[in-house]
């Protein structure tokens, strides 16, 4: 039986087309994706993301061993990027770590939240899953911040990237307001007192924030090139296969993966990922293989027609012995072969005001 | 193109709709499952298809599906426009998004389809 956020009756009564994701019951779209997707870019959209997990963690030393990062870098209503690993240095899951007074906020993917609670709470035995009492919205784009301050009766635009605040929702409601996203567009993710969900999602939508579903939530991060666990990362990926060495703080001491990852790290990524883009009329999917002439070089992690470029673009890991850069590489997808060209990643940047 | 009335078309189990002049789209229904349509790959004209054969391939931002032929027939025209305006289809699913035309070989080939209102007790409706 899947799982409901609280706000799983409004979206079945907007008409939103709802899909079982990770065993949660989340609204894919509302309108469009494409739609959605331009909102997000260009005014203020909103994602109910009351399936990630939240867990509270007060146990330093215990969170400092589990995760990659440098918790002691972190300042109080900080948060960073982490990596949570196995003993081969592959990813059980992408964290985002916030240090609040006393204690740590772990925001884990729905996906592996459940193994991520079980993980630390074999090491923290007061680690505490805040499923029953916390949900989350996040709100994305460049009118999110300030439009979403007014409503909250604070100045939002103070908090730097993936600082955190507490807020008070409707007066009433105890909240956290963190500087951060999933779109590559400038947003607050908050996550708040259950209770005020229906609320505060009703008001937002008053006040003509567009409700988006997981559909425009990947075409988003694809363009920003934001790695989504299953795809660039996943149990058989390192950090370093990704290309985030910058997350893994190897003279921070002993972290579970360590070893794994420093022999990794001194014979190098047997591949690494890449971005691409096609003319052709055709969609990259993962799984789709990428070759230099018969020569298999490599596979696609995610693809979509990006609405920002209009054009397909796609994300692949090609294996580091490829030598050079092929001259010709090709997709094959159904069965026939697209010429595609690499470039840079992310494929889109905002600018900033 | 005028509009078809989706009471007049006949439709397959695979959410293709034809109507008896042999114009061939996707229902509103498979149009709404899809999402935004952004490429739409259309049959050669002059091809001879087979009932059930694989007609046109329709990818959305979120997925991508085959559509197959509701009759046997040869493919006398089909929509160019769609290579401009694949949102063609998600907007005007009975209308302007329509595929190719076929001139069928066998008319009584339709009376095996379904109609409108076997399609909607078919999709649930």
């Amino acid at each position: 039986m899947p799982q409901k956020t609280p706000l799983y009756a409004d979206h079945l009564k907007a008409g939103a087309k709802l899909v079982d994701f990770a065993g949660w019951l989340m609204p894919v779209q509302f309108k469009g994706i494409i739609e959605e997707h331009n909102a997000v870019r260009q005014s203020a959209g909103i994602f109910d993301i009351g399936h990630m997990g939240q867990i509270e963690v007060f146990d330093k030393a215990a969170l400092q061993r589990l995760t990659t990062n440098d918790l002691s870098q972190l300042s109080e209503w900080e948060g960073q990027y982490s990596f949570m690993c196995n003993d081969n240095g592959a990813v059980e899951d992408d964290l985002i770590i916030y240090r609040l007074p006393e204690k740590f906020l772990v925001i884990s993917n729905a996906v592996n939240s459940q193994k991520v609670f079980a993980i630390i709470k074999g090491q923290d035995p007061k680690a505490k899953m805040l499923y029953d009492k916390s949900t989350a919205i996040a709100v994305q784009g460049p009118f999110a911040v300030e439009q979403l301050g007014k409503i909250l009766n604070k100045d939002l635009k103070k908090l730097k990237h993936r600082q955190i605040t507490p807020v008070k929702i409707f007066g009433a409601f105890d909240g956290l307001a963190s500087r951060s996203g999933y779109s590559g567009e400038d947003g607050i993710e908050l996550f708040f007192d259950k209770n005020a969900a229906k609320d505060l999602w009703g008001k937002l939508i008053m006040e003509r924030f567009v409700p988006c579903g997981l559909g425009s939530r990947d075409t988003l991060r694809i363009e920003s090139a934001l790695p989504l666990y299953g795809h660039e990362i996943d149990g058989s990926t390192t950090p370093l296969d990704a290309g985030f060495e910058r997350f893994v703080k190897f003279e921070k001491g002993d972290f579970v993966g360590k070893d794994a990852l420093l022999s990794q790290k001194k014979s190098g990524a047997a591949k690494k990922l890449i971005g691409f883009d096609l003319s052709g009329r055709a969609v990259p999917r993962q799984g789709h293989e990428i070759f230099d002439g018969k020569k298999k070089i490599g596979y696609v992690t995610s693809g979509t027609y990006s609405p920002t470029l209009k054009k397909p673009v796609g994300i692949a890991y090609l294996a580091t012995d490829v030598h050079g850069k092929p001259a010709f590489p090709k997709i094959l997808i159904r069965d026939s072969s697209f010429e595609i060209s690499f470039v840079d990643l992310p494929f889109y940047r905002r600018t900033k005001v | 193109m005028t509009m078809f009335k989706p009471q007049d078309l006949k439709f397959t189990k695979e959410h293709e709709w034809i109507s008896t002049d042999g114009t061939v789209g996707i229902s509103d229904h498979a149009q709404k499952e899809l999402g935004d349509v952004v490429f739409v790959e259309l049959p050669k004209l002059s091809a001879v298809l087979k009932k059930g054969q694989e007609m046109g391939v329709l990818e959305s931002v979120k997925s991508v599906s085959s559509m197959y032929s509701p009759v046997d027939g040869t493919v006398s025209k089909v929509n160019e426009k769609l290579s401009q305006a694949p949102e063609l289809v998600n907007h005007e699913p009975y209308g302007q998004g329509w595929i190719a035309r076929l001139s069928i070989s066998d008319v009584k080939q339709l009376d095996g389809l379904m109609n409108y209102s076997d399609y909607m007790t078919f999709i649930g409706k």
